[in-house]
């Protein structure tokens, strides 16, 4: 007899905790509103998951502290590793969806991952807030009504940006592309392929690499053969390090700027004495005078995290700030929505009028035809010094 | 409990519709990966649980099958009822090509192909962008239902996968994957063709994964490379060996666990892997049938089902339906120039039971492989009634009408009683009819009186051995061989056993016996053919075999004039064996052996082959452990210490077969021999040199090289270097020529001369009663006498050696 | 271009063999082998880089204690994921070891974190350039390493007692038995040696790439296949098929892209075998699995 026992257990309790929840869910009235977010929190791409995750929270931190959204309800962040795996974020937001019962899902650094995700978050009519993932068509996926919004980068613009950094600092007449190869790697050879075409210049040639790849330096190779006088990166810390590991190996001084991938991870010490050599992209500085906004987060943020202690610390800062506005944002949506239903949620993000925020002050950020709050004037490039991400200056 | 197990069944499906219906869609959604993962389970549950191999690629399967039903629907615009029937068909095309390359090899080797098809097939879906969108995968892949329903459509396709494996185990193909696992050479000899089998079994398993792949994708609507890491491969394995391989519910108790427990222990999150791990490693300790496996012992005793009383005349007429002689002519093979079998003709007419005997050595079990299939000869014809089945393979010979059992038993350990014989009937066909009234009265017939439910593998030897006649007979063969049937059973069974393979010759069968039991051969046999180093020196009707000098000679050793020795009185004792018993697994061998050895004394150990003298050698070295009773050696006790401790107390064994290292060098060898010492100087080579001057030339030859005298020699020196308290020879004459084997014996007694204790086990009766201070004589794996070396060779040992039981001499 | 990929090949290709020969010294003995072999290079790195960065030991006396370690998991996996199967009869060490790869896997992940980490090096910061081809100096060493270990192993088994004892072992373990040879005890160096190998492997190869919890997988299986392609039982076929292995792999890298490479080369792997099923070096393959 026990074995029926045990059998039966294993297969009826899941059914039983399924229905549960459901009698649970609508039991509760004054419980927390619950912030979802699928990001990369281990792996090469860990810091990319830890930084929003602050930004989130700091963020979340200040609306409790006011008493919360909707008659009191605090915030609550419910966190899922998708390991940079297409197929695991997409199965942690079903379950942020169905068991955790999320408000919103916040996406983290990687595109695939996005990619994956907004199909379903359209079929669930759950918004879903991309707050570091670059590739066009995460937001511009042609759903009707689209639940995708981002606070974020898009390649298009960021590419334009790349390819003119490139031209103004370093006189670059013909780039070579050397990006990684998945979706977001290909969204941004077309972003930067109509780039250059824009302002008139040639790429020298475009080499390709996997996550993986331990030794870029026969596509360097290529490029260098193929003439290419300025290098522009588009891949994540560790193959992004490896990159500047075999410029180094060949002694190529050739200067190298790079899309904001390689700020999620320990860059620096995976690329070591040559990281410095990379010009990037991120959406904000803490360096530098700031705004109110920015005086109050990097306080909050060193009073809150003891390895923080100046605006260096704050690392990667693109993380922390789109995730500090978009959670922001996200408040002023839920309180226009009245709701945590999805779409009444949709409806409140694009209904904004204006805010206040850390990178910029926003107006209108999302409409019908946008739903991206961030466009070509918000970037700044930068670059490592030590651990520290400082501007670029002159 | 009929009732209670529907009622069960049915709150079972009712909560699993429940939850994909009812419940929000991610529980539906964990109910189909469930579903999906119990799946693939299931296929690998064919592979490995019955065919009984690895695969770490079902991950591969898994992904092309999805990426097929992806494209199918993505692109080229067919529904999902039409894309998964082709995806799966796609998936079992490109296993049966992968099994070509795949089941050349087996273990590590089978294992690391299907590891690099699984990295291939993710490398392809990566690279092949425009099929199947790279790195970012395929997504809108669209499904049949919305998720509860497409999971409830898995979790029906699980079921029936569950239903269809139950009852593909008692299948014709179930029965013989398991039986090629279990063993291969048994199966050849019931006509099972492995290859074929093999296959079926890799290209199911693929399909399953192929199908479960379709309806993953399906499920999530999205795939991507990533969807199908490796280390999937390795949780698919897990589920199969956590649930318990072979088991039917098996693969779901293990998907279960490998799904739903991160749902439980969601606090473990971090640990989960690490908490998989470590009770994977648990269950393998403790639970090595896995969870189901364990469940099942536990609650599910083997329950004997009452039957009708067998009919043996049933029996009877099967084995009566097929007739034919056995005949073979000039057969001849060659081992890398040791000719094992030189050119004997061999004929087993129907109704009569034809005997192989000979010394160790001669060839017999090479000539029952020879005729049977399992090895091919170098020249030479063998004909089954008019069929040719020379150089046959031993599944087409056991189809021709030829049926052999083995050495040592072997019967398909993971399968009942009935279903060996069953699979005997069925002589390697993939389908057809195996009447259990028949098999029962095959078993009746050989007098298995035991459960027919029982495992073979827990059956005891007598019944190993009955079970795999019965299953022999059920080919319905006109020939059947057998390969030292008598072996490790009491003088009562060999009687049942004697007048079992009478009455099956008297039913038209051509019996071929190949037996050491001289007493089982003279009493049965209708011709006996002696074997001696590959040749027949003799044949004839036994009492005409008993008096050929010949075969005295090959037994006993040439009576040349070999002058004895004078016995010398009994020295301070130095081994005292009381009380022994010893054998292999649940053959005992050896029973209650005393023997004592005093220092400086030379003690003969006699008996006929198969008494258990190289048991007893084993058994007093050490290389069979454990061994009931006491072994006292100069103070020290050795029936519990291992054959290295049992060498460094000063025992040392020069074993049977001279076992020197092959690729190592002579003088490599010798200084082996000196490991139990830490004083070991070079001058000790010279001295064995000395001793043994033909191995001074070869000194540094690989001892592979040597000739079989050599390689003796080599032997005793190598034992000798250990300066021994006691040396064990066993069977030192063993295929050597006359006068290699009388310089030999020189030795010994020069050794003897000074003072070395000598324990030797020999054939050459007359060369050891010639050196021996004294003797014992062991039959049946018992002492049947001991004395001086006079008295032993006059009273028995003739009729010891060739027939009748000898009387104990005191 | 040509020279890079020469370089490259070597490098990984004799790390690669120096796995692998662990592979081979215990399967020649007992039949066996580590599954999660992979995990004892992850060992050795991550150890290296825990005392010599994390708490700021010097090199020289980092690296023989994470070897030490090494050699010591060797013995634990021997000891609980191996004998007590061997001892049953069974194949399930396969999976044992596999789950205690899982095992160890797991615990650096919780000890060491999730990210990939550096191990600085100075002999993989200052290339020596000629042309347009620079390498590290480690890049160098590494084969040198690789090949002069698998050189001492060599000189180990045939030039010392313990050696022969092993080869002893290797032909005919009853009869090793009989000369009062531990053969069990020996099993168990050979793990030692096996996981100290690839510890050895682990550390040299951490400088050129990173060091992270997961690093071991596709070594070992690389090492794996490079083993079974060298025939499990001969060490210099071994050694051999790992610099094979690693020049297929960056030529493919270099010329097809790196898309490619694991087609390739797993595609290598499949046609040797079924070519030559037992290795291509594999004159007499003892499969016991």
């Amino acid at each position: 007899m026990p074995t029926r026992l045990t059998r039966r257990q294993a297969l009826v309790l899941p059914a039983g905790v399924a229905l549960g929840s459901l009698v649970g869910r609508s039991a509760m009235a004054a419980e927390p509103i619950k912030i979802g977010l699928v990001a990369a929190l281990s792996g090469q791409s860990a810091k990319s998951g830890e930084g929003i995750t602050r930004g989130i929270t700091i963020a979340i931190d200040e609306i409790n502290a006011r008493g919360g959204l909707l008659g009191g309800r605090m915030l609550e962040l419910v966190r899922r590793d998708d390991e940079s795996n297409p197929a695991k974020g997409q199965t942690a937001a079903r379950e942020l969806i169905d068991k955790e019962g999320v408000a919103i899902i916040f996406g983290g650094i990687d595109s695939p991952v996005s990619l994956a995700i907004a199909p379903l978050m359209n079929t669930a009519k759950v918004p879903f807030m991309g707050v570091w993932a670059a590739a066009t068509n995460i937001t511009r996926n042609g759903a009707n009504p689209n639940f995708v919004f981002r606070v974020s980068a898009v390649d298009v613009l960021v590419d334009r940006a790349l390819i003119k950094h490139a031209m103004t600092s370093f006189s670059s007449k013909k780039p070579g592309l050397i990006l990684v190869n998945n979706g977001w790697g290909e969204s941004n050879l077309a972003g930067l392929t109509a780039a250059a075409e824009a302002a008139g210049i040639k790429l020298a040639a475009a080499e390709k690499f996997d996550d993986k790849d331990a030794d870029m330096t026969p596509q360097l190779q290529r490029l260098r053969e193929a003439g290419a006088d300025t290098l522009i990166l588009v891949g994540n810390a560790a193959p992004g390090a490896q990159v500047v590991k075999g410029l180094q190996r060949s002694a190529w001084t050739v200067p190298i700027v790079s899309h904001w991938g390689i700020s999620g991870g320990r860059f620096p010490e995976l690329a070591g004495s040559w990281a410095g050599k990379v010009h990037f992209v991120q959406t904000y500085s803490f360096f530098g005078s700031q705004n109110d906004v920015g005086k109050r987060v990097l306080a909050a943020m060193m009073a809150k995290y003891p390895d923080v202690k100046g605006p260096g610390d704050v690392t990667p800062p693109v993380g922390v700030a789109n995730a500090y506005d978009a959670m922001q944002l996200t408040a002023l949506a839920l309180a226009k929505a009245g709701s945590t239903d999805g779409t009444k949620l949709r409806e409140g993000f694009l209904g904004i009028e204006s805010y206040q925020g850390l990178i910029k002050n926003y107006t209108k950020p999302f409409t019908d035809d946008n739903h991206d709050a961030l466009n070509e004037n918000d970037y700044v490039m930068v670059r490592y010094n030590g651990d520290q991400i400082e501007p670029i200056t002159g | 409990m009929k009732a209670i197990f529907f009622v069960i069944a049915a709150l079972l499906a009712a909560g699993v519709a429940a939850t994909c219906l009812l419940a929000p869609g991610y529980y539906a959604y964990l109910m189909g990966t469930l579903a999906t993962t119990a799946l693939v389970g299931v296929g690998l549950n064919v592979l490995l649980g019955l065919a009984g191999e690895v695969s770490l690629g079902q991950g591969g399967f898994l992904a092309l099958g999805a990426y097929g039903v992806g494209i199918l629907t993505t692109k080229a615009g067919l529904n999902f009822w039409e894309a998964l029937p082709l995806a799966v068909l796609l998936v079992a095309a490109i296993s049966a090509v992968l099994s070509i390359p795949a089941l050349r090899v087996t273990g590590p080797y089978l294992a690391m192909v299907t590891i690099a098809f699984g990295f291939i097939v993710e490398s392809v879906s990566v690279e092949w962008q425009g099929l199947t969108g790279g790195a970012s995968g395929l997504a809108g892949i669209p499904a049949p239902f919305g998720t509860g329903g497409t999971a409830l459509l898995a979790c029906a396709l699980c079921v029936l996968a569950l239903v269809l494996f139950y009852y593909f185990t008692r299948s014709p193909l179930g029965l013989a994957m398991q039986a090629t696992a279990a063993a291969p050479a048994a199966a050849r000899g019931i006509g099972i063709s492995a290859l074929p089998v093999r296959t079926a079994a890799f290209v199911l398993a693929a399909v399953a994964a192929g199908l479960a792949g379709g309806l993953q994708a399906a499920l999530t609507g999205f795939i991507a490379p990533s969807s199908f890491p490796f280390s999937q491969s390795i949780l698919f394995l897990l589920v199969v060996v956590l649930g318990g391989a072979g088991r039917t519910l098996g693969p779901l108790v293990g998907a279960a666990v490998v799904v739903l427990l991160p749902e439980f222990l969601a606090s473990l999150a971090e640990y989960r892997l690490l908490v998989f791990g470590a009770g994977l490693l648990i269950v393998l300790w403790i639970a090595p049938d896995g969870i189901a496996g364990a469940i099942a012992r536990l609650v599910m005793p083997q329950a004997s089902v009452p039957h009708a009383r067998p009919d043996i005349d049933l029996a009877l007429a099967h084995i009566a339906g097929s007739s034919g002689s056995l005949v073979a002519e000039g057969v001849r093979v060659a081992f890398g120039g040791v000719v094992a079998v030189a050119g004997v003709d061999l004929t087993a007419p129907p109704g009569r039971v034809t005997s192989v005997i000979g010394p160790n050595g001669a060839g017999k079990t090479t000539l029952l492989n020879l005729v049977s299939g399992f090895q091919r000869p170098d020249t030479g014809k063998v004909h089954v009634g008019s069929a040719d089945i020379t150089g046959q393979p031993a599944y087409d010979a056991a189809r021709a009408g030829l049926a052999r059992t083995f050495q040592t038993a072997q019967p398909f350990g993971g399968l009942s009683v009935l279903d060996n014989v069953r699979l005997g009937l069925l002589r390697g066909a993939w389908r057809g009819e195996a009447p259990e009234a028949l098999a029962r009265a095959l078993l009746a017939l050989v007098g298995y009186t035991g459960s027919e439910t029982r495992l073979a593998a827990t059956l005891p030897h007598v019944d190993r051995r009955l079970v795999e006649i019965a299953r022999a007979l059920a080919t319905k063969p006109a020939v059947l061989l057998l390969d030292e049937p008598a072996a490790g059973l009491d003088d009562a069974d060999t009687a049942k056993l004697g007048s079992l393979l009478q009455r099956l010759a008297r039913a038209g069968l051509a019996v071929v016996l190949v037996e050491h039991d001289m007493s089982l051969v003279m009493s049965i046999s209708d011709e006996i053919v002696v074997l001696d180093a590959g040749r027949r020196i003799a044949s004839g009707v036994p009492a005409a075999v008993r008096a050929d000098p010949a075969v005295k000679a090959a037994y006993l050793g040439a009576t040349t004039s070999i002058e004895p020795l004078a016995p010398r009185p009994a020295g301070a004792p130095l081994l005292d064996v009381r009380d022994l018993n010893a054998g292999y697994g649940p053959l005992g061998v050896l029973h209650q052996i005393g023997l004592r050895v005093g220092r400086g004394e030379t003690i003969a150990v006699l008996g006929p082959n198969g008494a258990g003298k190289s048991t007893l050698m084993k058994a007093l070295s050490g290389l069979i452990r454990p061994v009931e009773g006491a072994i006292g050696f100069g103070g020290v006790e050795l029936a519990r210490l291992p054959a290295h401790l049992v060498a460094r107390a000063g025992l040392i064994l020069v074993p049977e077969g001279r076992q020197v290292f092959p690729q190592l060098t002579v003088a490599e060898n010798l200084r082996l021999g000196a490991t139990r010492r830490g004083d070991f100087d070079n001058a000790e080579i010279e001295a064995m040199l000395e001793r043994f001057p033909r191995l001074r030339p070869r000194l540094h030859t690989a001892a592979g090289l040597l000739s079989g005298g050599e390689q003796q020699m080599l032997a005793v020196a190598r034992g000798l270097l250990a300066r021994p308290d006691i040396l064990l020879l066993d069977e030192p004459s063993l295929g050597l020529a006359p006068a290699v084997a009388a310089e030999l014996f020189g030795q010994f007694t020069r050794l003897r001369e000074e003072g070395m204790t000598l324990l030797i086990v020999d054939q050459m009766a007359d060369h050891v009663l010639a050196i021996a201070d004294r003797g014992y004589v062991i039959s049946g794996g018992r002492v049947v006498a001991q004395g001086a070396p006079s008295q032993l060779r006059d009273a028995m040992l003739d009729d010891a050696y060739l027939g009748a039981h000898p009387a104990v001499v005191n | 271009m040509l020279a890079t990929a020469i370089v490259s090949g070597l490098s990984l290709g004799s790390i690669y063999g120096l796995i692998a020969l662990g592979f081979t010294l215990t399967f020649a003995v007992s039949g066996t082998v580590n599954f999660a072999q992979g995990s004892s290079v992850m060992l050795g790195a991550v150890l290296c880089h825990t005392l010599a960065v994390g708490m700021r030991w010097p090199m020289i006396s980092a690296v023989p204690v994470a070897l030490l370690a090494c050699a010591i998991w060797g013995l634990v996996v021997e000891r609980i994921a191996v004998r007590p199967f061997v001892a049953r009869g069974t194949n399930s060490w396969l999976m044992a070891t596999v789950a205690l790869g899982i095992v160890l896997d797991n615990v650096a992940m919780v000890l060491f974190g999730k990210e990939p980490r550096a191990l600085p090096s100075a002999l993989a910061d200052d290339p020596w350039v000629i042309g347009n081809v620079g390498i590290f100096p480690l890049q160098v060493l590494v084969p040198v390493v690789g090949l002069g270990l698998a050189l001492l192993v060599h000189l180990g088994m045939h030039r010392t007692a313990l050696g022969l004892k092993l080869r002893a072992a290797v032909e005919n373990p009853d009869a090793a038995r009989l000369m009062s040879i531990d053969v069990t005890m020996l099993i168990a160096l050979t793990y030692a040696a096996a996981a100290l190998l690839a510890g050895i492997g682990g550390i040299l190869i951490a400088p050129l790439y990173n060091v992270a919890y997961d690093m071991g997988t596709l070594f070992g299986i690389k090492a794996f296949a490079v083993a079974i392609l060298g025939g499990l039982t001969n060490p210099w076929g071994v050694v051999i098929a790992g610099l094979a292995y690693g020049l297929v792999e960056a030529c493919a890298t270099t010329w097809l892209g790196s898309g490619s490479t694991q087609i390739v080369t797993f595609t290598a792997v499949i046609a040797a075998l079924a070519l030559a099923p037992s290795g291509l070096f594999g004159g007499r393959a003892k499969v016991r699995v």
